[in-house]
């Protein structure tokens, strides 16, 4: 019985040594190859919301919504500047009524999607190059989410930007080489999007994109280029668009502390609170 | 039923069709007491809508939560009704009554909102602080689509969002005429002509869900010390083409969604 037992630890014990030389290898092997698995990527990744309140800071020291929001307002201000395509896309000022919306909430009766762009007929790409023969007909919408973005998103914010759409003047357009309705997503590599909105939005013609962020390190980010999540669906029996560039690349910077303006001493003309600057001024933007 | 959300104050808002948020347990117990049965019309595809027998409408979300209309009837009145009313164009339509002139109210608003808001004129003294001083005050307002209704509150707080952004570097206020005599106030600073937007988001957050953060508003809004310098902004020079990002499917404990994901590009 003892020599049995003094065998089986023997036994281990070689199974052991055999174990730590493989997992020596191991770790030789992805120490010097950067990788274990042919599919992981070695430089580059897709920035996530944890990454990116890294890379923003908390000098507010801002705690939960209140810091998400501050992280959010931000990098929808970079990625609006820096998104696939030859134009700068400014902040939407307009609202969008929304029957549908304020039916499913009971409160809320339009969307202001962050961007608002035109569609062209014969082209279905996400942002149209430069002239666009449909006004209005392509919402951008950025978000710094951790988690699903359905339809019933932020009381039915999504739903309302697909029913405003469905009325937009793409949605109109007819013929073979007719115009579509886009929305337009940026995410981030930790958001996903229901498959809710890929269906609603097919059975409406309205295209979805999603682009994700991709992070080069150090604060450089880039937008790349976007993936058409429900053209097989809409576009049945046509060409699908053809793959579009990525945005440019570039460096997000440390959110603004209140205490700290980084900005030389302001000197005011008048020292009173209120003064109204230069009145009547209306040069135009 | 446990609790009976009819029970409840209505959840609608003023002039909107009578209606209560419902959990998802009272929707299950709605749905097995009365007999209901499905209305196309409002119904999408996750998201269906029942009508019972005496006449109510019950939207149903595809997390299980809903909204109980008190009549189907009134819901489509009132939505015939509102989409007849005129669309705005922007923003600011019918909010900023000032005009041109809004340069020139800027004190008298900044009077106002102390006035409106109860708290001492003498604390609102366009520092940072301050900011969370009227936040606090605006959360008073409820629902906080009332802060567009009273009279010159929206136009006294881009008034003072405003005043503290001009403060804080020394900018000044400009205003651009839009389509329609609109016109949008901005505060100018630094040589490149930067401006600094104090309406837009604060105009967002009182219509969308979520709170009111002035501060975080007003903060998103300074310019960086980088913001004076052209911006690093580089197309790629070798873009990485041996990945791919893609969207791959994902089965989660609500249903299925899209997240991003990379693959090592196919030759």
């Amino acid at each position: 019985m003892h020599r049995y037992s003094g065998g089986a630890t023997t036994t281990w014990r070689a199974f052991a040594r055999f174990v730590m030389f493989a997992f020596g290898w191991v770790v030789l092997v992805v120490s010097t190859t950067g990788c274990i698995v042919d599919d992981m990527p070695a430089l580059t990744d897709m920035v996530t919301t944890a990454k990116l309140r890294e890379y923003y800071g908390n000098p507010n020291n801002y705690t939960g919504i209140t810091y998400n929001q501050a992280v959010g307002l931000q990098f929808q201000r970079d990625v609006l500047g820096a998104l696939p395509g030859p134009r700068v896309l400014q902040s939407n000022r307009k609202p969008f009524t929304s029957g549908e919306r304020e039916r499913r909430s009971g409160r809320f009766r339009s969307v202001i999607p962050d961007g608002v762009t035109g569609a062209v007929e014969g082209f279905h790409g996400s942002l149209h190059p430069v002239i666009s023969t449909h006004p209005e007909s392509t919402f951008v919408e950025v978000k710094a989410v951790k988690g699903v973005v359905n339809l019933e998103y932020a009381q039915y914010q999504i739903l309302g930007m697909l029913d405003a759409l469905s009325k937009s003047p793409a949605a109109f357009s007819t013929g073979p080489d007719r115009a579509y309705p886009s929305l337009y997503f940026v995410v981030c590599g930790d958001t996903t999007i229901g498959t809710d909105i890929g269906d609603v939005a097919a059975s409406r013609n309205i295209l979805v994109w999603v682009s994700s962020v991709v992070d080069h390190g150090g604060g450089k980010l880039q937008v790349h280029r976007p993936w058409c999540m429900n053209c097989g669906a809409v576009l049945q029996g046509k060409q699908l668009p053809a793959p579009t560039l990525d945005g440019p690349s570039f460096y997000v910077q440390k959110l603004r502390a209140s205490g700290d303006r980084g900005l030389d001493k302001p000197i005011l003309d008048d020292g009173l609170v209120g003064h109204p600057g230069t009145p009547g001024n209306t040069r135009p933007h | 039923m446990k609790s009976d959300p009819r029970s409840r104050r209505p959840t609608n808002t003023k002039g909107w069709a009578v209606c209560w948020s419902v959990k998802k347990s009272e929707v299950e117990a709605l749905l097995a007491e009365e007999k209901w049965t499905l209305d196309p019309e409002h119904s999408i595809p996750h998201h269906p809508a029942y009508v019972s027998d005496r006449g109510e409408l019950l939207f149903v979300s595809a997390s299980g939560k809903g909204l109980l209309y008190a009549s189907r009837q009134e819901l489509m009145e009132k939505s015939a009704a509102r989409a007849s009313e005129p669309q705005p164009q922007h923003v600011l339509e019918g909010n900023l009554p000032q005009g041109p002139h809004f340069i020139e109210a800027v004190p008298s608003l900044i009077d106002e909102l102390a006035r409106i808001l109860k708290v001492p004129r003498e604390s609102l003294d366009c520092s940072f602080d301050s900011l969370y001083l009227v936040e606090k005050a605006l959360k008073k307002i409820r629902p906080k689509r009332r802060i567009l209704e009273i009279p010159n509150l929206f136009p006294g707080l881009i008034a003072y969002a405003g005043e503290v952004l001009r403060k804080a570097t020394g900018g000044e206020w400009f205003l651009t005429e839009v389509g329609g005599s609109i016109y949008e106030p901005y505060i100018r600073h630094g040589p490149g002509g930067r401006y600094m937007n104090p309406w837009l988001e604060l105009y967002k957050s009182i219509t969308e869900p979520g709170g009111i953060s002035l501060h975080v508003i007003v903060s998103a809004e300074l310019p960086h010390p980088d913001d004076l310098k052209p911006r690093v902004i580089a197309e790629n020079e070798e873009p990485n083409d041996d990945y791919e990002f893609y969207m791959e499917y994902v089965e989660g404990p609500k249903g299925g969604a899209y997240r991003p994901a990379m693959r090592r590009r196919t030759k």
